[in-house]
């Protein structure tokens, strides 16, 4: 199994690299627009059904940039639309599913997780009082959940799960067009940029600054693109030389 | 005059091709894919986080339990304390594809290994139990979902 997965991650690779060098050749594109596409779906096949929801948002956005290449299509409109809609789907359909869960209102989820004394959330479970936190600890260990309700009391903390909520549904309405595109895409991006890489999902919040990047003017995008591609190539690096160490302590 | 605006105000319209409609039709459905994505997921139990339906930290990760039971030929039932070796790796790439994807996978492959590599059995019995957070009473729900197997 191991060989395997070993395997495919090569021909993805490959893949990705051969389909960057297509693309800057033109009468490559369409060769390369395939390859960065099958690489795309090689690792979403391999991965499933653990995907993780990053992939999905990086593998529409490849397939929505690669689409009009394979097509020898020259309308970009419809595919920045679309490009568009995807991002500020993502944002809504987080509240959207944040309201049918009904964990937000009174800080249910929140209340779950500085239970089970998740360490990822300790920065907002030093938001909730010492004997609120206390009385929620003895509803759960990390293993076993018993007992409830799960609720938050304390204002800062509900008051921040009421917000998240709010905004996620409010911001991507904004976005569509007018005068406040700007300063709720701006708003979307830092929210959820600050949310993902508090939570350590640094990759989904690189994913969505690219795609959000296409509702800024052109000079901000640019800005925008060029952050993510130093933050990759950093963070790329840094867990190389985390893992050679790894490799040569073993 | 035909072809001419009385006003001279309003814009030409032209109207959406298939293109176009098939366009809005995608960008709909990024909009409408979060509510399907929940519908499934209540149904189906399969774990709200996964399958890109962006319900990552919308509720907490649903918990699963597993209870095997086995019938001998006097078809009386056995809890079976611990899974033998020769089962545990199914077992285990079975809980791990069952929390991904709930009951669209079925314990079929595992309940047949214990069968095949055991003649006394005549039939497993395989028990989950979802823990799964209920927002309306703010605590964790257990669902039930029995499946029995028996020898042919």
């Amino acid at each position: 199994m191991r060989h395997e997965r070993v395997s495919i991650m090569a021909a993805a690779s490959a893949m990705t690299i051969a389909s960057l060098v297509f693309e800057a050749r033109h009468p490559g594109r369409r060769l390369g627009a395939g390859l960065g596409i099958g690489a795309v779906a090689l690792m979403m096949l391999w991965s499933f059904p653990e995907t993780p929801n990053h992939w999905y948002l990086l593998g529409a956005s490849i397939v929505l940039v690669g689409a009009p290449r394979l097509c020898q299509s020259t309308d970009a409109g419809r595919y920045t639309f679309l490009l568009r809609a995807l991002g500020a789907s993502v944002v809504f359909g987080s509240g959207a599913q944040k309201v049918m869960y009904g964990c937000y209102d009174h800080g249910e989820f929140l209340a779950v997780k500085v239970a089970t004394a998740e360490e990822r959330f300790g920065p907002f479970s030093a938001l909730v009082s010492a004997a609120e936190r206390e009385e929620l600890r003895s509803l759960a260990t990390p293993s076993v959940v018993v007992g409830g309700p799960f609720e938050i009391r304390s204002f800062w903390p509900l008051l921040a799960s009421r917000v998240t909520v709010t905004l996620e549904l409010l911001l991507p309405v904004l976005m569509r067009g007018g005068r406040f595109r700007t300063p709720a895409t701006g708003m979307a991006l830092g929210f959820l940029v600050a949310i993902q890489v508090l939570a350590r999902e640094v990759t989904f919040a690189l994913a969505m600054t690219c795609i959000l990047s296409l509702f800024f003017a052109p000079r901000t995008q640019r800005r925008l693109l060029l952050g993510v591609g130093v933050a990759s190539i950093t963070l790329g690096l840094v867990r190389l030389s985390r893992d050679a160490a790894n490799v040569l302590v073993n | 005059m035909p072809g001419v605006s009385v006003t001279g105000a309003s814009k030409p319209t032209r109207t959406p091709s298939r293109l176009d409609r098939a366009v809005r039709l995608i960008a709909a459905g990024f909009f409408v894919w979060p509510l399907v994505h929940y519908l499934l997921s209540e149904s189906l139990s399969f774990d709200p986080w996964k399958l890109g339906g962006w319900a990552m930290y919308a509720t907490p990760v649903p918990r699963l339990g597993i209870r095997i039971a086995v019938a001998g030929k006097a078809d009386e039932w056995s809890r079976l304390e611990q899974v033998p070796q020769y089962a545990t790796e199914e077992l285990q790439t079975f809980l791990r594809r069952r929390a991904m994807l709930g009951s669209w996978i079925e314990p079929r492959r595992l309940a047949q290994l214990l069968l095949a590599n055991d003649r006394k059995i005549t039939a497993v019995k395989i028990e989950f139990v979802a823990l799964r957070f209920d927002g309306g009473a703010r605590r964790f729900r257990s669902r039930t979902q029995e499946y029995t197997f028996r020898r042919e």
